[in-house]
């Protein structure tokens, strides 16, 4: 494993952070990291980059506990900017270069080029997503093995954003490790092959996304009318889970999705379809409380 | 991995020396092109002579036999390191909000924070050269006092005290910033005001008991340690030490200081 955190806990006084979190991420993999806001992304990502002591866990990369000369081969991007808004983005690289062995100028000078930034504008000068671009310019221009990313797509736009999915590919294609977080789910959906959701500090679901995907499938009906009693998939051990909004039911069914659209036909809808789960669906399935509230009343 | 503090004490001394240069080139303007004349005789044979503010100290100067000891140049230069010290000492936990960038270099903290410091060091000297080369000598030049200096046997223990006196605020204002990193602009300006009154309360008339806890105080206040050390043994600080045990405490100091600031980084959390 490149990446393992085993029963990871940290506390801000007597509030959890991360409570017994479990993750590990293979070589060459890239890992979305999902979850609510205070679901504990950021803390787990200051604890795995030692900014942080945890109050209990183990975390190693490739196999070692952190340590200085790990930093010549793993790049951090953070959330928010923690760039030097008086140094020029030039400037920044000139500190990369002088910091890092690995560093490849003709890399950098091609990142700033295809996020057409200017380097010798400061940094204070640059927009929100200009400045995530120079981050990643720096992330990128090491070639780490590992790449922890918080939230790298923050302020760019969707071409760009485009852009950091297609780098993070490429950088996996050539056995870099990354492990990022984002808020949008379709991001994670194109770009991770692996994903890991947060839920009040824990992981709640962990797997292969494609796997994930398969485990289950969405039976969704429209009727004309109030969605009408349906104690008997409620009931059935195949349903995981009911929920309606207003005209429409949908059933997550792990097993027989055919039957169990032929058992909700017999309730008389206008339509019926058998639908494949998103990464939204799994992720909305993992973090919502049990009971959820209407609109989307959960009837198990 | 000290390359953003390289160029912040570029900066600062570039500031600096900008403001030492403007009373230099006033000085010089009017030591070389203020003139006065005098008259001398009378009727036919007054003779009236031009003369400048630089002939004018000369003259002074050699009628009197004054002089002006280089310790004295050596103390103004210092005075100036110290106020760099006290800015360039809150410089490292500024760094709080660029964590992610700081710490994610292949370096151990310590060997970090030293770097840091290196670089703090070395802007320190520089300051203290800029402000003795640039400052006090282009004033005297100015004034044409230059030839009327004189290296005395105390420039070396100046030297050594108004060193240590900067290295040990600088470790002060570090340590305690970095103990108190969301302010370390006010902790650095703060220390002044707090470090004077501390050395000023020593000799004010207070109750005893008051007096010893100042007294003990003034022990780890860089500033008590000042005052003129002479080749000779006599010295007039404020702290009941002989001059070389007193420079050496304040080397002791900021060495102590120093280790302090890097032990709390190395503990320091994001």
């Amino acid at each position: 494993m490149m990446i393992a955190i085993q029963h990871l806990t940290k506390r801000y006084g007597s509030q959890a952070a991360v409570s017994g979190l479990d993750l590990e991420i293979e070589r060459g993999s890239i890992c979305g990291l999902l979850g609510p806001n205070g679901s504990g992304k950021t803390t787990t990502f200051k604890c795995l980059l030692g900014f942080t002591r945890p109050d209990s866990g183990t975390l190693l990369i490739d196999g070692k506990p952190l340590e200085p000369a790990t930093f010549e081969r793993l790049s951090y991007v953070p959330e928010r900017s923690a760039l030097y808004d008086w140094m020029t983005a030039a400037q920044h690289v000139e500190l990369q270069r002088r910091s890092f062995r690995r560093f490849d100028a003709a890399r950098a000078r091609e990142l700033l080029e295809i996020f057409r930034l200017d380097p010798n504008k400061k940094t204070k000068r640059l927009s929100k997503g200009q400045q995530t671009a120079v981050a990643l310019v720096l992330a990128f221009s090491i070639r780490p093995d590992v790449l922890v990313l918080d939230e790298p797509a923050s302020g760019l736009d969707p071409i760009f954003q485009r852009v950091v999915m297609d780098l993070m590919i490429d950088a996996a294609a050539n056995g870099a490790t990354i492990l990022f977080s984002s808020h949008q789910i379709t991001q994670v959906e194109r770009a991770a092959d692996h994903v890991a959701i947060l839920r009040q500090g824990k992981v709640v679901l962990d797997g292969v996304v494609d796997s994930l995907k398969s485990d289950e499938k969405i039976v969704e009906a429209i009727f004309d009318d109030a969605v009408p009693p349906v104690d008997g998939l409620a009931h059935d051990v195949r349903v995981r889970r009911l929920e309606r909004s207003g005209r429409i039911l949908r059933a997550y069914v792990r097993t027989d999705s055919d039957a169990i659209a032929r058992q909700v036909e017999d309730l008389h809808p206008r339509s019926v379809s058998v639908l494949d789960l998103n990464l939204e669906d799994i992720f909305l399935g993992a973090v919502e409380p049990d009971n959820r509230v209407e609109p989307f009343g959960e009837i198990r | 991995m000290s390359y953003p503090e390289l160029l912040r004490v570029q900066r600062l001394l570039l500031v600096f020396t900008i403001i030492v240069a403007i009373p230099v080139v006033v000085t010089v303007c009017v030591g070389f092109f203020s003139h006065g004349t005098v008259s001398t005789g009378a009727g036919a044979h007054t003779l009236i002579t031009s003369y400048s503010l630089r002939d004018s100290i000369a003259e002074q100067f050699t009628r009197e036999r004054k002089s002006v000891p280089f310790f004295a140049l050596e103390s103004i230069a210092g005075l100036a390191a110290l106020v760099i010290a006290s800015i360039l000492g809150g410089f490292l936990a500024n760094e709080r909000s660029h964590t992610p960038l700081a710490w994610t270099k292949p370096v151990s903290r310590e060997r970090f924070a030293l770097a840091y410091m290196g670089v703090d060091a070395a802007g320190i000297v520089a300051s203290f050269l800029i402000a003795l080369v640039l400052g006090v000598f282009g004033i005297m030049w100015g004034l044409g006092m230059i030839r009327f200096t004189t290296v005395d046997p105390d420039v070396w223990t100046t030297l050594l005290l108004v060193g240590g006196g900067a290295f040990a605020y600088y470790g002060l204002v570090r340590a305690a910033s970095q103990a108190f990193p969301e302010r370390p602009s006010a902790i650095a300006g703060a220390s002044w005001p707090i470090l004077l009154g501390l050395a000023a309360m020593h000799a004010a008339p207070i109750p005893t008991a008051l007096h010893d806890i100042i007294v003990a105080l003034n022990f780890l206040n860089p500033l008590a340690y000042f005052g003129r050390v002479e080749s000779n043994g006599s010295d007039t600080g404020l702290l009941p030490l002989a001059g070389p045990l007193r420079i050496a405490c304040l080397w002791l100091l900021a060495v102590v200081y120093g280790a302090v600031a890097v032990v709390l980084y190395r503990r320091a959390e994001a």
